[in-house]
């Protein structure tokens, strides 16, 4: 019966600290005022700071957070779909949200390439672009149903990213990231030059998704109060990033995601115990750029417009400063940065012309003072050596 | 034949402006093994640190524009700053991110890229719009049969290959240049030999940034306007022309300028409607030769030590 006690006090205290982490990022949104936002980022940076430096406290919430982690889950997942209903009349903001989903798809996309094997991929714009235009044009030429083009996109994107690794994987540093930004300017001067990409003026028109003759266009109507048409969108991308995490984390954990690793670590030792490093590379461009082709796809039905101007060599860079800013490998960090990088130049807007500036500077101290990122990615533990350390632990105390 | 010696002229100017951008690429590839991707807009800081001393020439009435002591002195003290700007990244966002993984070092130089766009964007007054690059340069030219070769080609032609050889002097005379050497072949090694590192990489960066200014006011001298983000182009053409000769050789930079350069002019001058397609074949270039021969033209093949 104790137990019980525990187990559903505990069940209170995460959803306590999951709605107030979902109040602050609602005032964190809806607020306009830089100087509020700026000081709750603070004193929540200081807070965690703190709690981390303490040991009590810091193993007081891993514990908590670890042993109750379906809890955290489905509590989250909750309070995520129920999260826009309360900003109803803020079509903006869940229009931010949306960015930063999409924004979050590329980054992890990006984090198999550039964080878990190691290849410099400066072009990743590219694989975004051609995933958003072959969906956009299969969708406004042909009138092909939305969910067809969404694969289509994606495998589209994977062929190109397949037909630029074959020749490519055996390339080194340097050499690798130039042919990645050589491949981002010949898709973005495809696309700003072919009549078959509709040139410079861009594709117009692009229907939305339909779901079940229900057009997402169409505002929501939920007990009797009418939602902006952001939020189906909202609920559509917020679906495919959730599968898209839980495809990275499976990833991750798989004998891939560590073929992946050793590839970054070394080559040539991971060639001399029998990994065939060409096909693993080739694999990690394909489903990297699966990723970006998807995030592409919805961007486009999203949007209802591209151009070649929003698939430009900055975007890659912006992507890139978020997988490395996060940590590179590390899929929640990756996220978080995601988050941060998109929200915060919304937020700073006041600032408008020395955004970029201080944002470069942010990057470049944030680089030389914690090059690991946000959350650095932790060694892999494995059950084996798991025992020894938590035998070693109890020892210590 | 007028249109192809046009042509003819116009690629020799732009792969004077290529190598010399190249051959930063080359020296920071070769010596310390980094790819320094604000490079090209330190060809952008060059010509706006010209504009702002022409500008504060003219304020106090000096303005000899042609004569042979006002170009030299104007591009001596252009260079000169730029060089300095090349100390100041080095020892801002280099030398503390020398020990760290390429990947970093390679973001922070983008980062500090886009800083400097930035920054002239919006500190310069009316910094978004083109610029009218000031007239340094003498007017007319020579005429063989009656063509005209302007002055400012013919001067861009024949810095650069003054340039090019005291580059080479440098590296392979001087006491400097030994030390260069010989720390692209070991960094420890030469650390031990009792090199001066740090000061040699940092000459390094005074070199590759001054040349990358010179880029810079050839690029504004030749086009007559400069814009703030010029650099980018510059910068990625003259990676790709580096990468082409090879990292790390001098030679290969010249090379690959020229290479880059007449694919650029070439299809944009002889093919209808070229023009919108010259970057995407300088660069399906690039794709070319680094799958038929990755090492570059004359790079060395390098093999990995376990």
């Amino acid at each position: 019966m104790k137990k019980y006690k525990e187990i559903f006090l505990n069940d209170i205290l995460i959803l306590f600290f999951l709605i107030i982490f979902f109040i602050i990022l609602y005032i964190v949104l809806t607020s306009n005022n830089y100087i509020l936002i700026f000081s709750i980022l603070f004193i929540a940076a200081l807070l965690v700071y703190f709690v981390l430096k303490n040991k009590k406290y810091k193993r007081f919430f891993l514990n908590l957070f670890k042993n109750y982690q379906k809890t955290v889950y489905i509590f989250g997942l909750i309070l995520l779909i129920i999260f826009p209903l309360f900003l109803r009349n803020n079509a903006y903001i869940i229009h931010l949200l949306i960015i930063v989903s999409i924004q979050i798809i590329l980054a992890l996309g990006l984090n198999i390439q550039v964080g878990s094997t190691g290849i410099p991929n400066l072009g990743f714009v590219g694989f975004f672009g051609i995933g958003a235009y072959a969906s956009a044009l299969l969708a406004e030429r042909l009138g092909v149903s939305f969910w067809i083009c969404l694969i289509f996109g994606g495998i589209i994107a994977s062929i190109l990213g397949l037909i630029l690794a074959l020749p490519t994987a055996k390339l080194k540093s340097y050499y690798l990231a130039l042919i990645t930004i050589a491949f981002s300017y010949i898709m973005y001067n495809l696309f700003l030059n072919l009549k078959f990409f509709d040139g410079p003026d861009g594709v117009r028109g692009i229907p939305p998704p339909f779901l079940f003759k229900w057009s997402f266009y169409n505002n929501l109507n939920l007990f009797g109060l009418k939602y902006p048409m952001q939020i189906n969108f909202y609920y559509l991308i917020l679906f495919f990033l959730i599968i898209f995490i839980i495809i990275s984390f499976l990833l991750y954990n798989s004998r891939i995601g560590l073929i992946w690793n050793a590839i970054r670590e070394d080559e040539i030792a991971s060639k001399s115990v029998g990994i065939n490093v060409v096909y693993y590379k080739i694999l990690a461009f394909c489903i990297g750029a699966f990723y970006a082709g998807i995030a592409g796809s919805l961007y486009a039905h999203y949007i209802g417009y591209i151009s070649a101007q929003n698939f430009t060599f900055t975007i890659s860079l912006a992507i890139l400063s978020m997988v490395i800013l996060g940590g590179l490998d590390n899929i929640s960090g990756v996220i978080l940065a995601a988050f941060l990088l998109t929200i915060l130049p919304e937020k700073f807007r006041i600032l408008s012309n020395y955004r970029v500036i201080a944002f470069s500077i942010i990057i470049i101290i944030m680089l030389i003072f914690r090059p690991t990122g946000l959350i650095p990615q932790k060694n892999r533990i494995y059950s084996f050596i798991k025992s020894i350390i938590t035998k070693e632990e109890v020892n210590d105390e | 034949m007028d249109f192809i010696i046009r042509l003819f002229i116009s690629f020799l100017m732009l792969s004077c402006m290529y190598t010399l951008v190249a051959i930063g690429f080359t020296m920071y590839v070769g010596v310390i093994n980094l790819a320094n991707f604000s490079h090209g807009d330190t060809c952008v800081i060059g010509a706006f640190v010209l504009m702002l001393l022409y500008g504060f020439l003219s304020y106090f009435g000096i303005t000899h524009s042609g004569t042979f002591i006002y170009i030299l002195t104007i591009i001596i003290f252009t260079i000169i700053l730029t060089g300095l700007w090349g100390v100041l990244i080095f020892k801002a966002v280099i030398n503390p991110l020398l020990n760290s993984p390429r990947l970093i070092v390679l973001l922070a130089t983008v980062a500090t890229g886009q800083a400097i766009r930035e920054i002239i964007r919006v500190t310069y007054p009316e910094g978004s719009n083109p610029q009218v690059f000031p007239k340094i340069f003498p007017d007319g030219g020579i005429f063989i049969k009656n063509f005209l070769i302007r002055w400012e080609n013919i001067i861009i032609f024949f810095l650069t290959i003054i340039i090019l050889i005291i580059i080479n002097l440098f590296i392979n005379k001087t006491k400097i240049g030994l030390s260069m050497r010989c720390v692209s072949q070991n960094y420890e090694v030469s650390q031990m030999m009792g090199i001066n590192v740090n000061k040699t990489i940092m000459m390094v960066f005074i070199i590759g940034s001054a040349l990358a200014g010179l880029a810079g006011i050839m690029n504004g001298a030749y086009y007559r306007i400069t814009k703030f983000d010029i650099g980018s182009n510059l910068g990625i053409k003259g990676f790709s022309a580096a990468v082409i000769g090879g990292l790390g050789n001098t030679y290969g930079a010249i090379i690959g300028g020229l290479i880059i350069s007449f694919v650029e002019i070439f299809i944009s001058g002889l093919i209808k409607g070229g023009s919108q397609f010259q970057d995407l074949f300088s660069f399906i270039v690039v794709l070319i030769f680094l799958i038929i021969k990755p090492s570059g033209i004359l790079g060395e093949k390098t093999y990995e030590k376990v």
